[in-house]
């Protein structure tokens, strides 16, 4: 159990796709190896470890969403098995309050036998949704993407590489690669979809307000889509998006659900640690020469995120269709129930 | 004896599991007095400890179990582990003190895992002082290869860390030339350069093997981290007389041709990997964990969960201890979350704040580290400094560039500035200014008396309400022997250091006369000889003044005599003008014990002079050594009144005897020394009037005739 919040804060994790695999795969170890009598207290050693979970990687959301989605998991088996609707387990309205005949404690009370088997059933369900998402997201490429278009994208984002890709089963079209300094993916993005035979041209992060004016469409990936409708993304995301606002051009932002979730910008705004993941400077410039005489009172920054506020933000496409992103509050009240908002 | 079985069965059971020693000891005091009662690894690094930097450090490179050998304050450093995560289930490694007040060098640490026979494969060794982040997994990767390539012949890697030459982590002690062949990375010379050294000579034959080009490389700095096979403990087991790791390196490349072992080496680019060994290097690492040189290894970033030296509460430590309790700011200010600032305070750049310290009001903070606990007041101003666990500082002080340790209370108006250090429990002020002091509080120190009573604190040094003595480096005689490191002490990178030497020497010529006229291992016994050259002058004059004492008594003959201040000469390195001095001293000495009262004393001067004549002419015979004979008579004349009284018949007695001649006489006359004592040199000039007008009329006269 401990090796695993281990290689959390070792950053041993490929992606937020990986990243997500991984953490639901540990609850689901942790569902099926502990003892415990009913849901309340399943979903109270839920909480403790997605507490710890949730700490080793404060800057990665998706580990609080996958911890989110699987007490609502189990909130709804609960329900189920006790033959009511699921719209019972959802609403807290004032009136079931008090007509309520069991109170918040006798809640999740009852000690449910098949409860185990059908929770991770539901959770296995869950990970072949997963499983799933990027082929999902990547199905709707025809509808979005027409022939001969220029696309221009930044980084490097697993999703939009396979949207890409099925696009251009279909269709002919080219696209911009922004490199993204200082880490480079996309380079490696660039290489991938050269590789594949699509018309790529690489860019330096500076010149893309300068070819923006000949872009049809932005399609960029995500870390994570906060509750506004707003981005965590790689860093010079924003710069994208402003430029695409300006030349109107349409921004589109593919991410699988499991990135919705539930911080508003404002919850992190004061504390960058947890928004932010400012890395070692060392690929910005290098510790051989920053130490020297001359440089040692210049301070090095290197930011890996973007806040991209949602205005700029046209559509957004998860393995569930399309949205705006002033549609996510539906969204997150679907995915999420609002008793663990607050883990 | 319970370790060693563990780690067999471990062996047995898993072949690739990675091992480390971490060395939780110094062997030296560059931090000394801070570290008389704490021990370096401890210290606390933007307020998290050294060590759990190191243990973290080898953790993330995969390394299963760890060996700590702790020497100084060796019960704080197993504390500290037991209360740690590391003692822990959880714990990613197992960590095994091993405790020992008998190591006295890293030589002696090896020879202990040789006698314990720790380690069957490769393994890692590791100064407790590291902070890296670096993946040692391409340097063990390369060391394997090499090692299945050549059974035994490649011994270790040395880990380094490539800086550019003016780098700031860079200090004259860690000051190395490396030649190394650029295919193999093997190292074929290693050289570390002494403070004063302008010229570095490699042997000829390095760059005359057929195995491909050679690099001299001057942008490496030692990591001290070594990956290690096991024969490397049982080497420092035949050899009695490895002490440091240098003295093993150079053993090695010295002897590597009849013992065919080999060192390769590894270069840490794109990492981080630094060393704090003394006050410039923590000055720097500090401001490089700040800087997120670091990273994961920030302050921000919970990696040393549990331990905290000021958390009460343990039930809340299962919670508290995986939250994240420091916030990063802009610009590099981390503020824990239960740190107050007052109104009007500025914190400006590259701050950590740490657990439940009070900042004033209108107080100005920068570049700075303040522990937990710490009180500062109203109107403080913190600049470029570092403040350990509670420290109290009282409203208007300033304290710039400095260092100071935990529980030091500073009262008002106290102006610190160029690298003060104080110790624990130091108290000074209030309205005093310290600049570049080391004040310490060490109730046991004997030199200064067990029991601190107040009256004994010099007020005028430290306040009024201060308590605390300055530390005088010269007073530590084992300590720091290379002067000029002392000097850099605090705030000086090797640049700076060189920079200061360039304008040092262009004043002093005489410097430039210690060239170094060998290979690397001549240089560095020369530069030994330096530090102990003090030493080794009362050692021989001791010796000088038995054999002639013996030769008295005894009465040897001269020329046996002779024989043996010469061989005693040369096992000192001693210059001519020493060995002059030396015997002019010792034979007063000799007839000042052997007489009884002031009007014998001459007579036994007499009869000692003259049995030694032979000898006195043997090492007067040039002018020049006449006046050094001369010049040492006068400095001890003036200590000695009895024989300044003499000193006449002295004199008339060696020039009869042609020991000295007249013109020498004269010219010392008209150049008094400075010395001063009892009596004046001048006096001592007035004493021999009579005998000098004596010798210039009889010269008069000579050039008459």
């Amino acid at each position: 159990m401990d090796q695993f919040i281990l290689d959390l804060k070792q950053e041993k994790f490929n992606g937020s796709y990986d990243l997500a695999y991984k953490v639901i795969n540990h609850l689901r170890k942790l569902i099926s190896q502990t003892r415990w009598a009913h849901a309340k207290e399943l979903m109270g050693v839920i909480r403790k470890e997605g507490k710890q979970l949730v700490a080793a990687q404060p800057s990665e959301y998706v580990i609080g969403n996958m911890v989110r989605r699987v007490l609502k998991i189990v909130r709804e088996e609960y329900v189920r098995l006790l033959g009511k609707s699921e719209e019972f387990a959802n609403t807290e309205s004032l009136h079931k309050m008090l007509t309520s005949a069991e109170t918040e404690d006798e809640k999740y009370m009852k000690s449910l036998k098949e409860l185990k088997t059908t929770v991770m059933e539901a959770v296995s369900e869950y990970i072949d949704e997963m499983d799933a998402s990027i082929h999902n997201i990547a199905a709707q490429a025809i509808e979005h993407i027409h022939s001969n278009e220029v696309i221009l994208t930044i980084g490097k984002s697993r999703t939009v590489e396979a949207f890409l890709k099925q696009a251009a089963k279909k269709r002919k079209f080219h696209v911009i690669v922004v490199e993204g300094a200082p880490l480079y993916h996309g380079h490696e993005l660039a290489a991938s979809l050269a590789a594949h035979n699509i018309e790529t041209t690489i860019i330096t992060d500076s010149a893309v307000f300068a070819m923006m004016s000949r872009v049809n469409k932005v399609i960029i990936g995500t870390h994570s889509v906060l509750a506004n409708g707003g981005l965590k993304a790689v860093s010079g995301a924003h710069i994208v998006a402003q430029a695409a606002y300006q030349h109107a051009v349409p921004l589109i932002v593919l991410g699988a659900m499991f990135k919705l979730c539930l911080l508003h910008y404002s919850d992190i705004g004061g504390s960058e640690a947890t928004f932010n993941r400012l890395a070692s400077p060392h690929r910005v410039l290098d510790y051989y020469k920053a130490g020297s005489q001359d440089l040692c009172n210049v301070q090095v920054y290197c930011p890996t995120f973007d806040y991209v506020p949602p205005e700029l933000v046209t559509l957004f496409i998860s393995n569930i269709g399309g949205n705006a992103p002033s549609y996510m509050y539906r969204l997150l009240s679907e995915m999420y129930h609002p008793n663990d908002h607050e883990l | 004896m319970a370790p060693k079985k563990k780690t067999k069965e471990g062996n047995l059971q898993q072949e690739n599991i990675l091992e480390a020693v971490v060395i939780a000891d110094s062997f030296n005091v560059r931090f000394y007095p801070v570290t008389a009662k704490r021990p370096r690894c401890l210290f606390p690094l933007a307020n998290k400890p050294l060590l759990s930097y190191t243990l973290e450090f080898l953790a993330r490179c995969g390394v299963k179990h760890i060996f700590v050998y702790c020497c100084h304050c060796a019960e704080q450093i197993k504390d500290y582990l037991a209360q740690s995560k590391w003692s822990k289930p959880s714990s990613p490694c197992q960590v095994t003190t091993i405790v020992s007040c008998d190591f006295t060098s890293v030589g002696d640490v090896l020879r202990d895992i040789d006698q314990k026979s720790l380690f069957e494969s490769d393994f890692l060794l590791v100064p407790g002082d590291v902070v890296s982040n670096a993946q040692l997994k391409d340097a063990l990767n390369e060391h394997k290869v090499r090692r299945e390539k050549d059974r035994n012949i490649p011994l270790m890697t040395l880990v380094l860390h490539s800086s550019s030459p003016t780098h700031q982590s860079r200090t004259v002690e860690s000051d190395i030339v490396i030649a190394s062949n650029a295919v193999t990375n093997r190292v074929l010379h290693y050289h570390k350069i002494a403070d004063n050294e302008r010229k570095v000579q490699f042997p000829l034959g390095i760059f005359q093997s057929k195995e491909g080009r050679i690099e001299i490389r001057y942008d490496l700095s030692d990591t001290g981290i070594w990956v290690c096979s096991p024969q490397v403990p049982q080497l420092f087991t035949d050899n009695f007389d490895y002490q440091t790791q240098l003295d093993f390196i150079k053993g090695i490349l010295i002897n590597e041709e009849f013992l065919g072992n080999q060192i390769h080496m590894h270069v840490v680019q794109e990492h981080y990997c630094s060393r704090v060994y003394n006050f410039h290097t923590y000055d720097v690492v500090s401001h490089d964990v700040i800087f997120r040189w670091t990273y994961p290894f920030v302050p921000e970033i919970h990696f040393d969960d549990d331990y905290s030296m000021h958390h009460g509460a343990n039930g809340s430590l299962s919670t508290i201890g995986y939250t994240s309790s420091y916030s990063l700011l802009r610009h590099n200010v981390y503020l824990h979350n239960t740190c107050l600032l007052g109104q009007n305070s500025i914190v400006q750049d590259n701050v950590v704040i740490g657990n439940g310290s009070k900042i004033g009001n209108r107080c100005y903070i920068s570049n700075s580290v303040i522990g937990d606990g710490c009180c500062i007041e109203d109107d403080c101003i913190i600049e470029n400094s570092y403040l350990w666990s509670n420290v109290t500082v009282k409203s208007k002080s300033k304290i710039h560039s400095s260092f100071v340790c935990d529980d030091v209370s500073i009262h008002e108006g106290v102006v610190l500035s160029a690298g003060c250090i104080l110790c624990d429990k130091v108290l000074v002020g209030p309205s005093i200014e310290l600049e570049s002091k080391i004040i310490h509080k060490n109730g046991d120190d004997k030199t200064m008396g067990i029991v601190a009573d107040k009256q004994s604190f010099d007020t005028s040094l430290v306040g009024e309400n201060g308590e605390g003595y300055i530390w005088h480096k010269d007073v530590d005689v084992e300590a720091d022997n290379d002067r000029a490191l002392s000097k850099a002490l605090w705030g000086l990178s090797l640049h700076d250091h060189n920079k200061q030497k360039l304008t040092a020497d262009s004043s002093e010529e005489s410097n430039s006369e210690n060239d170094i006229s060998s290979a690397g291992e001549e240089s560095d016994f020369q530069e030994e000889s330096e530090e102990d050259a003090f030493d080794d002058l009362s050692n021989f004059e001791k010796e000088v003044k038995e054999s002639l004492q013996r030769g008295y008594e005894e009465k040897v003959q001269c020329d046996n005599l002779v024989l043996e201040v010469n061989s005693s000469k040369y096992a000192y390195n001693m210059s001519m003008r020493d060995v002059i001095q030396t015997i002019a001293k010792s034979l007063l000495e000799i007839a000042a014990a052997q007489s009884m009262d002031a009007t014998s004393y001459f007579a036994t001067l007499k009869e000692v002079l003259l049995h030694f004549l032979p000898l006195l002419c043997n090492y007067n015979k040039t002018a020049s050594s006449q006046l050094d004979y001369l010049y040492a008579l006068e400095e001890y004349a003036v200590s000695h009144v009895n024989f300044a009284n003499s000193l006449i018949k002295v004199f008339m007695l060696l020039y009869e005897k042609d020991v000295l001649s007249e013109e020498v006489i004269l010219h010392w006359n008209s150049k008094p020394g400075n010395y001063k004592d009892v009596i004046t040199s001048q006096e001592i000039r007035r004493k021999v009037e009579k005998f000098i007008q004596w010798l210039v009329e009889a010269e008069e006269e000579d050039s008459d005739e």
